[in-house]
C-alpha cells in the first residue's frame, strides 16, 4: 500500500527510523523551528521554569531555529518594544543565525520569501498559520509555546501521523484569485471542522495552474477547517519558486498513486458561486447573492491568507478608473515588504491610493484588533483569516470573509455585492 | 510506564456544567488583544458565546463543548481555568488547542457524544482512569478518549516544560556519568 505525503515525510523523519502509517505516534526530527515576536520573553520565562536562570542552555542547531520579529512593526507600544529588546538579546546569546528583526511583515510570508521553507521539510512554529508552508510541499504545523521550546532544544517533537483527506480540484482557472472561494465553499459544505486533526492533500488538474500565492492561501486556511497539515504536491512551479530563493537541497515529496485516504473530495471550481462566510464562523458560508445589499463600513485585503501580490493586483485592476464608496474604509496591508515592493513596481499602489484605499504597513495588524477596530453595529468585509466574534473589537460588530475580488466589489458598491454586478468585465 | 497519581488526568472531577456549542474559538476564550492585562482578560473569557458565563461561573464548574473546541489562534485555555473552571470536556479538540492544553497540563478531555448526555447546570463526573463521563443527575454516560502514552507522560510530568527539563537532565546525566 502506498503512502500519502505526510506518511512519506514522517517515515523519513521518524526518530525510530521506521516507516510510518496514519495513526502512528512518533517522535520526529525537525528541519526548522520557527519563532516570532515575543520570542525573548517566551524563552526566558520557560528557561526559568525549567531551572535554568541564565536562560535556555542551547538550541539544537542555530541554523535551523529562526526568529522573525513580525506581527506588529513598527512596535505598537512600549511593551512590544521592550519585548523586542529581550528577543534580540536571546537571539544573540543562543547564536541563532536566521533572525529577521527590522522589517515589517507577516513571519510566514517572510519565511517563504527567504526560501527557508522547502519541499519535503518538517517544520513547526508558534502561530497557528505555520501550516501555510504546506503550499511549498513542506509538512508544517503550529505547536504550543512550550512544545516549540522542546522542539528548539532537541530538534524533535511528537506527532500523531494524521489520516489524509484528498481534495481534487478541477475546472477552469478564472482571471482572479479563487482560493478563498474554494476553501470557504468547502467549509460551508463539509463544516468548518471537516479536517479535524487530519492532513489535507490538494490534487487534481487545477492545482498545477494555481499560482504559488493561491496555494499559500489554501494551505494557510487549512487551520480554519481544523487540519493539522494542508499540503500541495511539488511540481515545476514549486521548484522554480524555491530555486529562485534558495540554493539549499530539498526533497520533492508526492503521494503514491495507491496512497490511502480517509476521505476524497472532488470540487469543480466552475460550479461554485462567489461565497462569503457570514458572522461569526468560518463555516457559516452563503453565496454572495444571499447577503447582497448588506451595507459595509470597512473592507480589508491582507493577512497570511490573502495579502499577496495577486490579491492586491485584482483590487487594483478593478479599481482602475473607479472609486471606493465614500463611506467605506478600504484598508490594504501587503503580507511582506517583498510583496509591497512587487506591488509598488507594478504601479498597483498608485492606482489603489488614487481610488481611495488606505495602505497599512505589512504585518498582522489588520487581521486582529490592533488597527482598524470596529464599533458596535459596524460591518466589515475582509479577505483576512478569521471572522470570530470580537476579532476586530466590538462583540456587536459583524465580519464577513470573502475573496479579494468580492471585497473590492463591496468597497466600490458600499455594500456586499456579486462582483459581476459591480465589475461587468468579470466573467465566469 | 505507569502514571503517577499526581497527573491531572487521574483526578476525578465533579462539577456543575456549562454547555457550549461547536467551534468555540480562541478569540472568545482568550480575548488577548482586547484586554492586554491578563487579569482583566480572564473576566471576559467566553463572553462572546455566553455573556453571563464569566459573571456567574463558580469554582469547580465544568465546561462542556462541542466539536472543534479551541479553533483559531494559538492561545491556551488558561482564562477558563483562572476563573475557576475545574475541567473541560469536549466532543473534539482543535489540534493546536490539544497541544496547548497538554503542554500546560490542563485537565481537558475528549468524549465524543458528551454534549448529548448533559444539559446546562446538571452535574457530571469526569473519570479518566475508568474512561467515562457520567451525568450524575441522569445516570447517562459516554466514553472518554484515552490519550496516547506520550501525552499521558507529559501530563504526569506536569506539562511540556517540566517534561523538557526531565529529558534534558537525563541526557546530561548520560553524558557525564
Amino acid at each position: 500500500m502506498g503512502q500519502t505525503i505526510v506518511e512519506k515525510v514522517f517515515s523519513r523523519k521518524n526518530v525510530a527510523g521506521k516507516p510510518v502509517r496514519a495513526g502512528d505516534i512518533i517522535e520526529a526530527k525537525l528541519d526548522l523551528v520557527r519563532f516570532q515576536y515575543g520570542f525573548g520573553p517566551l524563552i526566558r520565562e520557560a528557561a526559568k521554569e525549567m531551572g535554568f536562570p541564565e536562560g535556555l542552555p542551547r538550541v539544537f542547531d542555530p541554523q535551523r531555529v529562526c526568529v522573525f520579529v513580525d506581527h506588529h512593526q513598527p512596535a505598537l507600544s512600549q511593551a512590544l518594544a521592550d519585548s523586542n529588546v529581550v528577543t534580540r538579546q536571546e537571539v544573540k546569546r543562543l547564536g541563532i543565525k536566521v533572525f529577521q528583526d527590522a522589517q515589517p511583515g507577516i513571519g510566514h510570508q517572510m519565511l517563504m520569501d527567504r526560501g527557508l521553507a522547502r519541499p519535503g521539510m518538517l517544520i513547526v512554529g508558534v502561530d497557528s498559520h505555520t501550516i501555510s508552508y504546506g503550499a511549498l510541499n513542506a509538512v508544517s504545523r503550529a505547536e504550543a509555546g512550550g512544545g516549540v521550546i522542546y522542539a528548539a532544544l532537541f530538534g524533535e517533537l511528537w506527532f500523531e501521523v494524521p489520516q489524509t483527506i484528498k481534495v481534487t480540484l478541477e475546472g477552469h482557472l478564472p482571471n482572479y484569485p479563487i482560493s478563498k472561494d474554494i476553501i470557504l465553499y468547502l467549509a460551508g459544505k463539509y463544516g468548518d471542522e471537516f479536517g479535524q486533526g487530519q492532513a489535507i492533500e490538494y490534487a487534481g488538474p487545477l492545482v498545477s495552474q494555481l499560482s504559488m500565492d493561491s496555494r499559500m492561501c489554501l494551505a494557510d486556511h487549512g487551520v480554519e477547517v481544523g487540519a493539522q497539515f494542508a499540503i500541495f504536491p511539488c511540481d515545476q512551479k514549486t521548484i522554480e519558486y524555491v530555486r529562485a530563493r534558495s540554493n539549499q537541497p530539498f526533497e520533492p515529496t508526492n503521494p503514491d498513486p495507491d496512497a490511502e485516504y480517509v476521505q476524497e473530495i472532488t470540487l469543480n471550481v466552475d460550479e461554485i458561486p462567489f461565497v462569503v462566510a457570514k458572522p461569526h464562523r468560518f463555516g457559516n458560508v452563503a453565496p454572495v447573492s444571499e447577503v447582497a445589499g448588506t451595507r459595509i463600513d470597512q473592507a480589508m485585503i491582507g493577512s497570511c491568507a490573502n495579502g499577496r501580490f495577486e490579491d492586491i493586483e485584482i483590487a487594483a485592476r478593478m479599481l482602475k478608473g473607479r472609486r471606493v464608496a465614500p463611506h467605506v474604509r478600504f484598508i490594504i496591508s501587503p503580507a511582506s515588504q517583498a510583496v509591497y515592493l512587487q506591488c509598488l513596481k507594478a504601479g498597483l499602489v498608485e492606482t489603489l491610493v488614487e481610488a481611495g484605499v488606505q495602505f497599512v504597513a505589512p504585518g498582522c495588524s489588520i487581521c486582529q484588533p490592533m488597527l482598524g477596530f470596529l464599533s458596535d453595529g459596524e460591518v466589515c468585509i475582509s479577505s483576512t483569516t478569521r471572522n470570530y466574534r470580537g476579532r476586530k473589537g466590538s462583540l456587536k460588530a459583524e465580519i464577513y470573509l470573502a475573496g479579494p475580488l468580492t471585497v473590492t466589489a463591496a468597497a466600490v458598491a458600499g455594500e456586499i455585492a456579486d462582483p459581476r454586478d459591480v465589475f461587468p468585465e468579470i466573467k465566469r | 510506564m505507569s502514571m503517577p497519581s499526581a497527573s491531572p488526568l487521574n483526578k476525578i472531577y465533579r462539577g456543575r456544567v456549562w454547555v457550549f456549542g461547536d467551534s468555540i474559538d480562541t478569540d472568545g476564550i482568550a480575548p488577548f488583544y482586547l484586554y492586554r492585562d491578563p487579569e482583566e482578560m480572564y473576566k471576559h473569557t467566553l463572553e462572546s458565546f455566553r455573556p453571563e458565563f464569566p459573571k456567574q461561573v463558580r469554582s469547580g464548574d465544568i465546561v462542556v463543548a462541542g466539536k472543534n473546541f479551541g479553533c483559531g489562534s494559538a492561545r491556551p485555555p488558561t482564562p477558563i481555568f483562572r476563573i475557576g473552571v475545574s475541567a473541560i470536556v469536549v466532543e473534539s479538540l482543535a489540534p493546536l488547542m490539544l497541544r496547548n492544553s497538554v503542554g500546560l497540563a490542563y485537565p481537558v478531555f475528549i468524549a465524543p457524544g458528551v454534549t448529548s448526555i448533559v444539559q446546562d447546570h446538571q452535574t457530571i463526573e469526569i473519570d479518566y482512569p475508568n474512561g467515562v463521563v457520567r451525568n450524575l443527575d441522569t445516570g447517562r454516560q459516554v466514553a472518554l478518549r484515552k490519550y496516547p502514552p506520550i501525552v499521558e507522560r507529559i501530563y504526569a510530568a506536569g506539562g511540556i516544560i517540566p517534561y523538557t527539563r526531565q529529558r534534558y537532565l537525563q541526557e546530561q546525566a548520560r553524558r557525564s556519568p
